[in-house]
């Protein structure tokens, strides 16, 4: 698949699943299941054991599936997932050396940042999308809202403690798609192998955006104090 | 307008009003408007369509008015600025050449910082302000107050969600002025074209500066020992 095509298929679906899991087994498992709730777009952390070999096998099992690298350090973690067969790079900090080799590759790439200064510094590096991460904690919505005001070119992922009450939130404050961890792929889910549990919240969530994409986004009220 | 002009006259009025909207028309509107509720300074956002001409049109039309260039993101545009006369550059996120450009042409600039490392790095580029954006969902005035606590040298213009529930506490809690857009600015005043409800709401903005700088000067006086 080409970069346009994943970096399309990004923005049309929404959700990027991120599986951070403690074993490559589990990572499997967990792909599975979203894939089968309707999220075809994973990204397995390099913080799980055997990461490249999860990503290859997934990458083999499944052509429907679009498998990324998560948590992405160096061009060297990258090219060694590229060759696992990863069609998208992302990190959790802003690693411009990573967006250069995601480049150059031809790649699609998304680094982490989180101020409007990382995230113009992103931006200017030549990614498919800013990762906003952690933006639950840093204000939420209204970050992401205040963000995307200023810079209404940028692409932008949500992600960092996304859960079923603010998904749809983000979507409508401006957000491109959405990163989902913990919050899609419970740890407890994992441990009990419980596939539905999982289906069910990728369901959830994939209705949470097209939901706020459909809707007409609330009109803010008050502000005229006569 | 100098330098040390534009830096005292922000000072002074305490907001920078932020005209960010889709068309050079309405720009020139709200600017207009603003104007005339007593804020005589502006920053027009290189996102407006026509914003160097905007820029222009004010600085030949309203003579006393400081008028700066906002989201300026690289020198070329800067210069761009500067040629149609503005009085300041200011941008979203730390941009060092931007500053150091300024600098060089001896005009005022306000880089946007977040985070302390951002804000000592903004200043050590000696800027005339930082610009701490965006502050309203990262903490508000608790997080402007932290700031202060640790950069009391630093001049800091709250920006970013502003409004009219938190303006004067963003002035109690140190910050030198206050970058205001949409809740100076709405849209729908805009396109209602509403300029005495824009002029009503810049009143109001200048006194929450002023009853927020008078709680402060309360404030200080109450703490200073008795003689």
């Amino acid at each position: 698949m080409k970069r346009e095509e994943v970096r399309n298929r990004i923005e049309e679906i929404g959700i990027v699943a991120a599986i951070r899991v403690d074993s490559g087994e589990n990572a499997l498992f967990a792909a599975e299941a979203v894939y089968q709730g309707g999220i075809p777009i994973v990204e397995i952390a390099l913080t799980v054991p055997g990461a490249a070999e999860a990503i290859s096998h997934l990458v083999q099992q499944n052509s429907q599936l679009i498998v990324g690298a998560g948590s992405v350090l160096n061009a060297e973690m990258a090219q060694t997932c590229l060759d696992a067969g990863a069609q998208f790079l992302t990190s959790d900090g802003l690693h411009l050396a990573l967006v250069e080799f995601a480049v150059r590759k031809g790649v699609v790439v998304f680094p982490g940042a989180l101020t409007p200064t990382e995230v113009i510094t992103a931006w200017e590096s030549g990614c498919d999308f800013v990762k906003v991460v952690p933006c639950a904690h840093i204000g939420g919505e209204s970050y992401i809202k205040s963000v995307h005001k200023m810079f209404p070119h940028i692409p932008l992922i949500a992600a960092g403690g996304v859960n079923q009450e603010t998904a749809s939130r983000y979507i409508l404050a401006g957000a491109a798609a959405l990163g989902i961890g913990g919050e899609l792929i419970p740890a407890g889910a994992i441990q009990r192998r419980e596939a539905d549990r999982i289906r069910e919240l990728s369901h959830r969530f994939a209705r949470f955006v097209k939901g706020a994409r459909e809707g007409k986004p609330p009109q803010r009220e008050g502000t005229y104090i006569g | 307008m100098k330098r040390d002009e534009v830096r005292t006259r922000v000072l002074q009025i305490g907001i920078v009003p932020a005209v960010r909207v889709s068309s050079e028309h309405v720009a020139r509107f709200a600017a207009e408007a603003v104007a005339s509720g007593g804020i005589p300074i502006v920053e027009i956002e290189m996102t407006v369509p026509g914003a160097i001409s905007v820029i222009h049109y004010l600085v030949e039309n309203i003579p006393d008015m400081a008028v700066g260039a906002g989201s300026v993101y690289d020198t070329e545009t800067a210069r761009r600025c500067l040629g149609a006369g503005a009085n300041f550059l200011t941008t979203d996120g730390l941009d060092l050449s931007i500053v150091e450009f300024a600098n060089k042409e001896d005009i005022a600039v306000w880089p946007a910082a977040l985070t302390p490392t951002e804000v000592i790095t903004a200043w050590k580029a000696s800027p005339d302000f930082v610009k701490v954006f965006p502050c309203a969902p990262v903490g508000g005035d608790s997080y402007i107050r932290i700031l202060k606590k640790a950069f009391s040298h630093i001049p800091l213009i709250a920006a970013g969600g502003v409004n009219q529930l938190t303006a004067q506490k963003f002035i109690v809690a140190g910050a030198s002025a206050l970058g205001v857009g949409g809740d100076l600015i709405p849209e729908d005043a805009i396109r209602l074209k509403q300029a005495d409800r824009i002029r009503e709401l810049a009143y109001r903005f200048v006194r929450f500066v002023n009853d927020g700088r008078d709680h402060l000067a309360a404030l200080k006086k109450a703490s200073r020992p008795v003689e």
